[in-house]
């Protein structure tokens, strides 16, 4: 049964009540909030993913609430809660959405230590997936978010859930976070595109949401096979450039864009090399997306990518 | 009389080498970090996560390594070594 | 009164074979906020319960497992690094708590997170050992002054000092007690019966007999009962370890009385054995009931730590829990410290609370003065 068979007063009643169960990739939740923005958040995006009427084990009980007190009346704030514990300080009411893409992205970074967590997009055409790492204003996202409204079947916008052993990697297809002049370019990229509303003035500057396709969402239970891993880099006004990278530098870089490198340990950098040595590795220097988005086909189009 | 020094936990070492590169990846389990090494590092630390060694030790057998002079560049080069690995928990004196 | 789950599991373990999905969800709630997760694991592993575990909270128990493996190794690299910063001062460093557990080697550390690093150092060695630490990247974590001068006028430690690269705190202590507190365990008997395992170098751990009291002492007269039922399974599990060797019950009852620690056993040794089932002699029972008569054991106190050391999760707040904390919570400032000193240092802290909103005044006053329970990093 998906969010969607519920009518609106269902929906918002379990939100407001005992909770709204959603199934995300491989994790169960179960959302509270009374906040209408939120309300208005899941409703847009998480029609899709599917909900249960029975009880169950949820591996996240998440609920986010007004701050109290007198506060409430000054600058209202919001509360992320991990069932009773706060992890964050509080955020201003109408970053709530936001707060709670991050929340999520931190519950699952802080306990899903059955994969290897890599901080990276990855997508998927033809059942070969691409992994693309990413520091902030390395374009990951934006790049991620056109090959998404391309027909390309996203697993994640932020991480890949890698299995240690058989470098499988487990979707969790969520709103894809956009930021700042990203937002528009993604708006021109595409009609198709459907974006949340803003969030302005957060840490991380205006932020907003691109709604992932239903096939994503539908085919979250199906794991898909690293076939090229691709450092993005934006650069106003560069050519476009792919190259090879050393399998030395890449590793360093994956060690450190893993969230959970120090609690795989031996593990988790076995299974980061593995990963490396398994497919090629590429540096992608771009400025237009359309040129960008050509290379990654002739990525997938070329089963023989010089390893 | 000279310190001798040796790999904090030897067996918490883990190293990616690929033959085509020239730098080592190392990742220590115990401190958590990954770094990378070029090869008189590389070299340092694997000698001494085989036995305790003093700085002259080492540098007379990284000399012998790759063929070159102990000298007293190769020495500073090996002492240095030595003080960037102690401060990042590689490596531990003898405090005996 | 009905337990909760988590007390229940760890008593008897079996149950889990009979529960339902929305058992599991609250057990692992329960579990979580206990800090008992890696400790559950460990507990069904080794009665072979692993089959029984659904696949949904088989990770999460995995996962906490994992952590408390790395943070073991965690914790034995750091305390290299100590020995390291610290081993041309020539002195005893004898640790503590989790660290100690780690370093002796104890099943417990198995099934442990750790935050802290505990040290012991003999008293005229604490300025010369954080003159090191700071050469080390050590730096303490209560600026203010009057932080500052409160620490080193009433308590058994310094202010705890972070490292500035890898955030990792370290309490230093010359005593286990404040200097106020009206028990007066000597910190020379813990330094002189403090063990190496025939290791070599400076460093230390307490001996068996002095962990469990020390543990018993922190837990009843340290004011950190949020984490009490976690607290409460290291008495126990210690307890459980040590008991089967020849003459422990003797030698643990007559260290307490040396030590001046007779009332903190005795303490952990009835809730230990009224929460968690540990089998306490009876010639022990005797010898509690000889040392605390009538009264003062049973129905006040039962009552308080009975509430109080339930799991920190509203599925255990009974009427009464976080009263009762708070009850306990003054009651070990007062044994730590003469009521002149008490007032004027709780109103100081309430003042200083940066929290406002909706928790009760005592709450916020609690946890302002616990500042590492308010922040996760």
């Amino acid at each position: 049964m998906k969010v969607a068979d519920l009518s609106q007063r269902d929906m918002a009643g379990q939100l407001t009540g005992k909770g709204l169960p959603i199934q995300i990739g491989p994790f169960w939740i179960n959302l509270r909030s009374t906040i209408p923005d939120l309300l208005r958040h899941v409703a847009f995006f998480y029609s899709e993913y599917e909900t249960t009427e029975s009880a169950r084990f949820f591996d996240f009980h998440i609920t986010l609430k007004n701050a109290g007190g007198l506060r409430r009346w000054v600058k209202p704030q919001v509360h992320f809660l991990l069932d009773e514990y706060a992890p964050f300080k509080p955020l201003p009411y109408i970053h709530a959405f936001a707060m709670f893409e991050w929340g999520l992205n931190w519950c699952i970074a802080t306990t899903a230590h059955r994969y290897l967590i890599i901080h990276a997009a990855v997508l998927e055409k033809a059942g070969r997936g691409i992994i693309m790492p990413g520091v902030p204003g390395s374009g990951k996202s934006t790049l991620c978010a056109a090959m998404a409204l391309r027909g390309w079947r996203l697993l994640s916008d932020e991480m890949v859930l890698l299995d240690p052993a058989t470098r499988a990697i487990t979707p969790v297809p969520r709103p894809v976070s956009l930021k700042n002049e990203s937002i528009g370019i993604i708006r021109d990229f595409s009609a198709m595109a459907e974006i949340g509303l803003a969030a302005k003035d957060t840490a991380k500057g205006t932020v907003a949401h691109l709604k992932p396709s239903a096939t994503s969402i539908r085919l979250a239970g199906v794991t898909s096979r690293p076939h090229a891993i691709v450092f993005p880099k934006f650069r106003a006004g560069s050519r476009t450039r792919l190259t090879e990278k050393a399998k030395n530098s890449a590793l360093l870089e994956i060690q450190e864009n893993a969230f959970n490198t120090h609690i795989l340990g031996k593990v988790g950098f076995e299974s980061a090399t593995s990963l490396i040595n398994s497919c090629p590795v590429f540096s992608l220097e771009y400025s237009q997306l359309e040129e960008a988005l050509p290379i990654m086909e002739r990525l997938i189009a070329d089963s023989e990518v010089p390893a | 009389m000279e310190r001798r020094w040796f790999a904090n936990a030897p067996d918490q070492f883990c190293w990616s080498i690929w033959p085509d590169e020239e730098e080592a990846v190392l990742f220590h389990q115990g401190s958590g970090d990954t770094l990378m090494l070029n090869p008189l590092g590389e070299f340092l630390l694997k000698r001494l996560q085989l036995e305790r060694q003093t700085p002259s030790e080492l540098t007379r057998s990284a000399a012998d390594f790759f063929e070159i002079d102990a000298n007293s560049e190769l020495a500073d080069a090996v002492h240095l070594s030595l003080l960037t690995f102690r401060s990042l928990g590689l490596v531990i004196s003898d405090s005996l | 009164m009905v337990e909760p789950l988590i007390i229940q599991v760890l008593v008897s373990p079996d149950r889990i074979t009979r529960f339902s999905a929305a058992d599991w969800d609250l057990l692992m709630r329960q579990a979580k906020a206990a800090n008992l997760l890696a400790h559950l694991h460990r507990v069904l592993q080794e009665r072979g319960l692993g089959d029984a575990i659904p696949e949904g909270p088989a990770h999460h128990l995995r996962a906490a497992n994992l952590i408390t493996q790395r943070s073991v190794l965690a914790v034995r690299w750091e305390i290299s690094q100590l020995q390291e910063a610290l081993y041309s001062l020539a002195i005893p460093i004898v640790l503590l708590k989790g660290a100690a557990y780690v370093l002796a080697d104890l099943p417990i550390s198995r099934g442990r997170l750790f935050h802290d690093i505990d040290i012991l150092v003999p008293r005229s060695a604490v300025e010369d050992v954080e003159k090191r630490l700071l050469t080390w990247g050590w730096r303490t974590t209560h600026s203010s002054a009057y932080d500052q001068r409160y620490y080193r006028t009433w308590m058994h430690e310094i202010p705890p000092m972070r490292h500035i690269k890898r955030q990792t705190v370290l309490d230093i202590h010359h005593s286990i007690l404040p200097l106020t507190a009206r028990l007066k365990p000597d910190p020379q008997k813990l330094l002189a019966q403090a063990t190496n395992d025939g290791g070599q170098g400076d460093l230390y751990w307490l001996c068996d007999l002095d962990l469990i009291l020390h543990s018993a002492t922190h837990l009843f007269h340290d004011g950190e009962l949020e984490h009490g039922l976690r607290d409460l399974v290291d008495i126990a599990e210690l307890l459980r370890h040590f008991a089967g060797r020849a003459g422990f019950w003797p030698a643990l009852c007559d260290r307490a009385v040396e030590m001046d620690l007779v009332r903190p056993l005795i303490y952990g040794l009835r809730y230990v054995q009224l929460l968690l089932a540990v089998d306490i002699p009876e010639d022990v029972t005797l010898w509690m009931r000889d040392q605390l008569p009538g009264s003062l054991l049973g129905s006040t106190m039962d009552r308080l730590f009975l509430r109080a050391l339930r799991p920190d999760h509203a599925s255990c707040g009974m009427w009464g829990t976080g009263q009762a904390r708070w009850a306990l919570y003054v009651r070990s400032h007062y044994l730590r410290m003469p009521m002149k000193l008490l007032i004027p240092h709780l109103v100081r802290k309430a003042l200083t609370g940066e929290n406002e909103g909706e928790l009760p005044g005592e709450v916020q006053r609690f946890i302002a003065n616990n500042p590492r329970h308010r922040d996760p990093g």
